[in-house]
């Protein structure tokens, strides 16, 4: 009799053990939230939309075709051809900032050391600067910098960035065109253009992972 | 019961350990004509190997081609970055080139192009590794 109440409260024991179990195992660590800093380089692949890898893609490819392009080598061979980047136009369905795009491929060019640029998006910001320095009594006129001494660019960057996408019940898929162009404001000739592909796929996992 | 409860134990531990494998295998240049092939995923290394580095200068660039072969026949969803360094061996800050996403086909060869982001950088080392899964981040 003993041995039989012992083995029912054995079996007891065990299945109350085996459901807690399955409860941790089921919630598993999920329901932790958990902070970690992640490599910004890194490919991220959380939707098929414009990502983080899509834009440093695009703009290193663009960076690394411009500054391996014959005819830039010509352009910059004895001076630092001054450039001013115009938009990328964005031609998805998607809100995508291009000025980030734009941001990355000057940042990368100068630091290249073959490029200069000016900057057409703080010519207000400036003339409000070089105006204090001219007519407020505040500053001392020998200090100050003049007007009508800021260069012209010689060269205008510009670019596109288009899409198709397409979906089904079970995949979506997006390709997206970057193309871009350097054209000579003197003569309006295109000097140097290239263009990018990426196609994003998503499919239903097969497994449940 | 005896075997469920061990294997429910060894599912919940393997739940909580979720580390992708970033180990691959690499090429380090030294010198223009020195290179240290490197294999730090033995798995990979039998899947994939770097078989030709070239380099040369491109508007005073230095310009390189990788080439990778695969070993394997299927498909492999493989990830590669370059890294630049000066000639001391620093490596040059604010590098540009991130992680980029490669699709190999079976048996296929492709050349990867990498290309110094600044004149000062003359040596490189190429990383190249798998796209982590979920289902490998539970093998330890």
């Amino acid at each position: 009799m003993n041995t039989l109440n012992k083995m029912a409260t054995f079996n007891k024991l065990t299945g109350l053990a085996l459901i807690g179990l399955s409860t941790l195992a089921l919630s598993g660590c999920a329901n932790k939230a958990v902070v970690s800093y992640g490599d910004a380089q890194a490919v991220e692949t959380t939707d098929i939309n414009f990502g983080s890898t899509d834009l440093q893609k695009v703009a290193s490819q663009m960076t690394d075709s411009l500054l391996a392009s014959p005819v830039i080598g010509t352009m910059t061979a004895n001076t630092r051809p001054i450039v001013f980047v115009e938009r990328i136009k964005n031609k998805t369905s998607e809100h995508i900032d291009t000025e980030s795009i734009t941001d990355s491929i000057s940042t990368q060019l100068l630091r290249s050391g073959k490029f200069r640029f000016v900057d057409m998006g703080r010519v207000e910001a400036a003339r409000e600067q070089l105006t204090f320095q001219n007519e407020d009594a505040l500053v001392n006129p020998a200090t100050a910098v003049a007007f009508g001494q800021q260069v012209g660019a010689q060269y205008m960057l510009y670019g596109n960035l288009s899409s198709i996408v397409k979906s089904n019940a079970d995949k979506a898929d997006v390709y997206y065109k970057f193309t871009m162009r350097l054209m000579d404001l003197k003569s309006g000739l295109v000097e140097w253009a290239d263009e990018t592909e990426i196609r994003k796929t998503r499919e239903k996992s097969t497994f449940g992972w | 019961m005896k075997i469920l409860i061990p294997l429910l134990s060894v599912c919940l531990l393997a739940a909580c350990s979720s580390r992708p494998v970033t180990s691959g295998i690499s090429v380090e240049q030294h010198s223009h004509y020195q290179q240290q092939l490197k294999v730090s995923n033995p798995e990979l290394g039998k899947k994939l190997a770097i078989i030709d580095v070239k380099t040369r200068q491109t508007n005073e660039l230095t310009d390189v081609v990788v080439t990778l072969a695969s070993q394997y026949k299927k498909s492999q969803y493989l990830q590669y970055q370059f890294t630049w360094y000066d000639k001391d061996g620093f490596v040059i800050k604010g590098n540009h080139s991130p992680w980029q996403a490669l699709n190999l086909f079976g048996f296929a060869n492709i050349q990867l192009p990498g290309l110094a982001p600044t004149s000062n950088a003359v040596t490189f080392s190429l990383a190249v590794r798998e796209v982590s899964t979920k289902a490998q981040e539970f093998e330890d």
